[in-house]
């Protein structure tokens, strides 16, 4: 059925998602700054799918090297706008990388004194002949690489030199009123004679080599997963080069590339810059404001009284937080309370990818020290946190909390915290789920969705859901939750055929479902049966979309819209009209099936009206976006929404901003009066 | 504060034969429950046992390692009060006491095997738990089937009352000779199954006939999932009823898919949907033999009968008392072998009028009592063999048959009460009553002891004496009868005769008087 299912191709419909980054960093109503970080985002993809997708297709080399074909024209693109665009008018605004004729003397002193003291002793220059055996090159790490002869014999060798990973790779320098800086392979090149004492310089170029990350751990064997993953990340030192980028004389690496047996297609040869990865995070510094959006502080949750204690306000009603234009200090004070109320007797979630400084790791640590039962179940399969995973695990466990490491086989991807509460009226439980992770950091920037409940049976869920990822149990006994691998799909496989049964040529069925990815062959041809069934479809995925809409006879009822905004679109939210009685759905989950068939997730129901409301005015206001807003064509084309004849230009994303601060602003006023119906246990 | 004390968690954990089950659950002084945690976890005591007779010990390590973790939640929920139990499988396994064993020692749990008989009463509770006040148990007649993975649980109802009960060596995992899950194709499978049901039934003809049994109620856990298939939302009840045709059809409609197909629709896993399939063709097989029009299946299991009944015990309340059901299916044994009804009710009565009357004497409790009415119920039934030494043949007959709600240690203390109503008394080279414990043992000479006097108040078989007043003396008991009943020279001489064994164990001769009353 899926070889005559139309389809467009994931990898490449991954390609077009980041021509649309790509689209926003060319946007020149997008601030200057906002554009840099966008063209970083597009850099930092592309690493993350040379290691990871592109290694797949080895078997199909036509269309692997379609792949390469399409993100090194994008890749080209990118780096083309960047130099001849970006770099001007950054400099323009005083941000300006420096070449070592335009140093003023200050200048010159300080990077004498930099690559003395700081860079030089952590450099381990490389001479490397003919007939010499290339040293080990590092995954993702820049290189200088010079042609050069030896004065003495005349003979021609390649010196190597690895840029600190330590060290910046831009160099701030002094200088009044504008960001000068200096580039790392700059100062390398600079001091070149130094390092190769000897040499005549002749050439020189900058490389960067990224390798495959395909990982197979036989999980069965080792119980120590931490083990097992400290090894696997040594392990991808061996692994294939899947790309080399490459910019300046061909002379310089062509030696390099010899040794490494690399072909010329996987080879990225830039005029001048390559890894525009650390040069967009100087868009997260804290300078040149103005060249930026204003600074968005989440609202903290309007409807929310801070002199009641989470766990009464829970047992009245249901709360939903809408990341970032609501707070992520709702989901801390819920951990906190916990880890500090004197009846809580256990706490279990799951943490994928968590902030740098976690609080909330240091909320569970906390809890753990006072003596309460705290399960956290650490995915270490997080692509590329690994390193990081690894010592929460260790803080975790030195606190006392049961550490576990995800079933074998399976990413946990889902997002849970329970609380389990001592209270007069027996054990009670406090359940937090979640379309987004536990990171306080992400929660500012991507759009999710959090939800609080004391519902008796999502927090029974949300209990066996546990036992499951422990290992303690088998799936049983789920009312509310759906959870994958193991009922999830079959849920949606239901959800899309209820639909097509209720729906009537006088009473069309209705189907808004948004999420990141839409890739999974059997769940899109039901949404091609739905919709020649005559059901309405409008999807709004921010990235991969394998569907094709608006096909004669197959997807004319579907509609695909992609956004992409200043904050990441993450939330996915499944809306079913069901003849008037609808449901609305939150996940984990994204429609691949990867998601569906090989990882921990879950997808939880609504129950509350006025949730149910919200979550669907947002749906709507989605779909209202004609401003960063871009609609899919049957051939694959994502193009630009514009504001129709008469109507006001409108961004969601923005809006949504207004509005928060305006329910800040007023509802603080009409607070709901909510207290509790029996006293405080403490 | 204070209601808290008033609440606690207890824990039931279920050893199946293809999984290993607990609940966690937080019980009141009002009887409420209220569930905490489901667990489950597939185990293969089913698939070792059932082809090896044997529990392998991959099998054992996982299963205690299974336990492990349910004993580490249990404390989780600081849960002191729990009840273990298991059937099928690991009761018929040759090294089952290495496994009850291993689970004490390393996951600190007491393990009781549960016998056919008890797993029959719990899943009688299961059913008038269900569907209680919503279903007129007594007003018809109905047949309960319990597929289990290596056993099938069957009990007749009539009209409330417990008429036959039979457990037999068939389940979703033991299938008929010669057939071996997933090697036979499914509708091979299900001509097999009713072919073997068909023989079961026939063998049960004599005592009931399964076309007039007009109500049908399946339980275990392969029917409230169809149940759950077949029906919408089923949440918050205790139990559903199925069409017949809907469910005959459904049977169809499985008898044409594989496994594999099955596994996949229902979101099983593969042998998960092979005993599905089994033990549905089992219930559909049973269901055919009778008359009944609908399926009622009730979403309740034998977990939730124990937990029902420690619930009950911590409320103090009792809501269901299957004792009479005990004796029901005591009364079905007896008139399958003719016995004297009036008689044996007679003795049964004054036995239990001697046995209240004595409490401070003996000591003993409600089970003590439930014994000696039945044993007094069926103290004759041996007659049916032969006059000739009747209390042996009442024996062993007691040991062979199935009764409803009585253990295998139950039913041999019935036994040999029934043995030593007359005659010789208990010696210590009896092999029966030597198998018991001290207490049992105890239990037994002072069952048989009252049994013979109340046998001998019946001595000429008219029941005259039916009201007796029991006094206490210093030195003797003595039974006072109306002086209205007339000349009693028959039974005083009996009881003298026969107060022997009294006199040995209560230390004080027992005889008949008559007084105006």
């Amino acid at each position: 059925m899926t070889k005559e299912l139309p389809l467009f191709e994931r990898d490449l419909s991954w390609i077009e998602f980041n021509f649309r980054v790509f689209e926003e960093a060319r946007n020149p109503q997008v601030p200057l700054l906002e554009r840099l970080r966008f063209l970083g985002i597009v850099s930092s993809n592309f690493d993350e799918f040379f290691m990871v997708r592109v290694p797949a297709h080895e078997e199909q080399p036509a269309f692997q090297k379609q792949v390469y074909e399409k993100a090194f024209g994008l890749m080209r693109e990118q780096e083309k706008y960047f130099r001849e665009e970006l770099l001007p008018q950054l400099e323009a605004q005083g941000i300006r990388r420096l070449a070592l004729l335009r140093l003023e003397e200050a200048q010159r002193t300080f990077l004498t004194r930099y690559f003395k003291e700081e860079m030089l002793p952590l450099l381990t220059p490389i001479a490397l002949t003919e007939s010499g055996e290339l040293p080990f090159l590092t995954n993702l790490a820049l290189y200088r690489v010079f042609k050069m002869k030896k004065e003495s014999s005349g003979e021609e060798i390649c010196g190597l030199v690895e840029l600190p990973k330590t060290l910046p790779r831009m160099i701030t320098l002094p200088s009044a009123g504008n960001l000068d800086f200096f580039l790392a392979e700059d100062l390398v090149s600079l001091f070149a004679r130094e390092l190769f004492i000897g040499y005549e310089i002749q050439d020189e170029a900058l490389l960067r080599i990224a390798r495959s990350v395909d990982m197979e751990l036989d999980e069965e064997k080792d119980q120590d997963f931490a083990k097992v993953m400290s090894e696997a990340l040594r392990m991808r030192r061996k692994n294939t080069i899947v790309r080399m980028e490459a910019s300046g004389s061909r002379a310089a690496f062509e030696i390099v590339q010899k040794k490494l047996g690399l072909p010329e297609s996987r080879i990225f040869c830039a005029p001048d810059w390559i890894d525009l990865k650390e040069i967009g995070a100087l868009a997260f510094r804290p300078i040149f404001l103005d060249l930026k959006y204003p600074e968005w502080e989440p609202v903290s949750v309007v409807d929310w009284d801070d002199d009641i204690s989470v766990w009464d306000t829970l047992k009245q009603r249901d709360l939903l937080v809408h990341h970032p234009y609501e707070s992520f200090d709702l989901f801390l004070r819920f951990l906190k309370e916990a880890a500090h109320d004197p009846d809580v007797l256990a706490i279990k979630q799951t943490l994928y990818r968590a902030a740098q400084s976690s609080h909330v790791v240091g909320l569970l640590e906390k809890a753990a020290l006072s003596g309460k039962k705290v399960t956290v179940l650490i995915e270490l399969k997080a692509r590329f946190d690994e390193e990081r995973n690894i010592d929460w695990a260790n803080r975790l466990i030195q606190a006392g909390a049961t550490v576990l490491y995800g079933v074998a086989g399976y990413k946990t991807h889902a997002k849970i915290c329970l609380v389990v509460r001592r209270e007069p009226e027996g054990l009670k439980r406090y359940v937090h789920l979640a379309t987004g992770n536990y990171n306080e950091r992400t929660a500012r920037i991507y759009t999710d969705f959090g939800f609080f409940t004391s519902h008796n049976e999502m927090t029974q869920d949300a209990t066996a859901f546990f036992n499951v990822v422990t290992g303690f149990s088998q799936p049983v006994g789920f009312a509310r939750i759906d959870m994958a691998p193991y009922t999830l799909r079959q849920k949606l496989e239901k959800l899309i055929e209820r639909e097509i049964l209720r729906s009537t040529p006088d009473r069309p069925g209705l189907i808004i479902l948004k999420m990141n990815s839409l890739a999974d062959p059997d769940l899109i041809s039901r949404l091609y049966r739905a919709s020649q069934a005559g059901v309405h479809i409008r999807l709004n995925v921010r990235g991969i979309c394998c569907l094709v809409p608006g096909l004669k006879g197959v997807s004319e009822n579907i509609e695909v819209v992609s956004l992409v905004d200043r904050f990441l679109e993450h939330s996915r939210i499944f809306y079913f009209q069901n003849g008037g009685h609808d449901e609305i759905y939150l996940s984990s989950a994204d429609w691949m099936p990867r998601n569906l068939d090989r990882r921990l997730e879950i997808l939880f129901p609504l129950i509350d009206r006025k949730l149910k409301k919200r979550i669907l005015d947002f749906l709507q206001d989605v779909f209202r976006d004609n401003q960063k807003a871009r609609g899919l064509n049957s051939k694959g084309e994502y193009i630009l929404k514009q504001p129709a004849e008469g109507e006001k230009p409108y961004r969601v994303q923005e809006a949504l901003c207004h509005e928060a601060l305006k329910r800040q602003k007023n509802i603080k006023a009409a607070l709901p009066e909510i207290r509790p119906q029996k006293p405080k246990t403490t | 504060m204070s209601e808290i004390l008033n609440k606690e968690s207890v824990a039931v954990i279920d050893i199946g034969s293809s999984a290993i089950r607990m609940l966690i659950a937080e019980i009141d002084s009002k009887g409420t429950i209220r569930h905490l945690e489901n667990l489950q976890k597939p185990t293969a005591f089913g698939r070792d046992v059932f082809a090896t007779g044997h529990i392998s010990t991959k099998t054992m390590r996982q299963a205690i390692e299974v336990l492990k973790n349910y004993r580490s939640l249990m404390n989780d929920y600081g849960v002191k009060k729990y009840q273990a139990v298991t059937t099928s499988a690991v009761r018929d396994a040759v090294n089952r006491d290495s496994f009850i064993d291993q689970a004490f020692v390393r996951a600190g749990l007491d393990v009781e095997v549960l016998e056919a008989p008890e797993e029959s009463r719990l899943e009688l509770i299961a059913v008038e738990t269900a569907l209680a006040d919503k279903v007129a148990l007594d007003q018809k007649r109905c047949l309960i089937t319990e597929v289990g993975s290596g056993s099938t649980e069957m009990i007749v109802l009539n009209q409330g009352a417990v008429e036959i009960n039979r457990n037999f060596a068939i389940g979703s995992m033991r299938l008929p000779e010669d057939t071996v899950l997933g090697s036979v194709d499914a509708q091979v499978l299900a001509r097999l199954i009713k072919r073997a049901v068909r023989q079961i039934c026939a063998g049960e003809n004599r005592d009931c006939h399964f076309q007039d049994l007009g109500t049908f109620i399946g339980l275990g856990g392969d029917m409230r999932k169809a149940a759950q298939h077949l029906s919408a939302d089923l949440s918050n009840q205790t139990f559903t009823t199925l069409d017949k045709k809907e469910f005959t059809s459904y049977l169809k409609n499985i008898s044409k898919k594989t496994a594999e197909e099955i596994a996949k629709e229902h979101g099983m896993a593969l042998d998960e949907a092979e005993a599905y399939q089994a033990a549905l063709f089992l219930c559909g097989a049973f269901l055919a033999e009778t008359g009944a029009e609908e399926i009622i299946v009730p979403m309740m299991s034998i977990r939730d009968a124990i937990l029902q009944e420690m619930a009950q015990m911590f409320s103090g309340y009792k809501r269901t008392d299957l004792s009479k059901q005990v004796l029901n299916s005591a009364r079905h044994l007896g008139e399958k072998f003719g016995y004297d009804k009036t008689g044996a009710a007679c003795v049964a009565s004054l036995s239990i009028k001697l046995f209240d009357a004595l409490t401070k004497d003996h000591g003993l409790g409600t089970r003590g009592r439930l014994l000696l009415e039945v044993a007094a119920l069926l103290h004759g039934i041996g007659a049916y063999v032969s006059i000739a030494g009747y209390h042996k043949h009442s024996s062993y007959l007691i040991q062979a048959a199935d009764l409803f709600g009585l253990r295998k240690s139950d039913k041999t203390i019935v036994s040999t009460v029934v043995r030593y109503h007359r005659k010789t008394a208990p010696k210590s080279t009896h092999v029966d009553y030597m198998s018991l414990n001290r207490n049992d043992r105890a239990m037994v000479s002072k069952l048989a002891a009252i049994l013979r006097v109340a046998c001998a108040l019946n001595e000429s078989s008219q029941q005259l004496i039916k009201n007796i007043e029991v006094e206490a003396g210093e030195d003797a008991y003595t039974i006072w009868v109306s002086s209205d009943l007339g000349d009693l020279s028959l039974e005083v001489e009996a009881v003298r005769r026969r107060g022997d064994l009294f006199l040995e164990v209560f230390g004080a001769p027992i005889a008949l008087r008559q007084k105006k009353l």
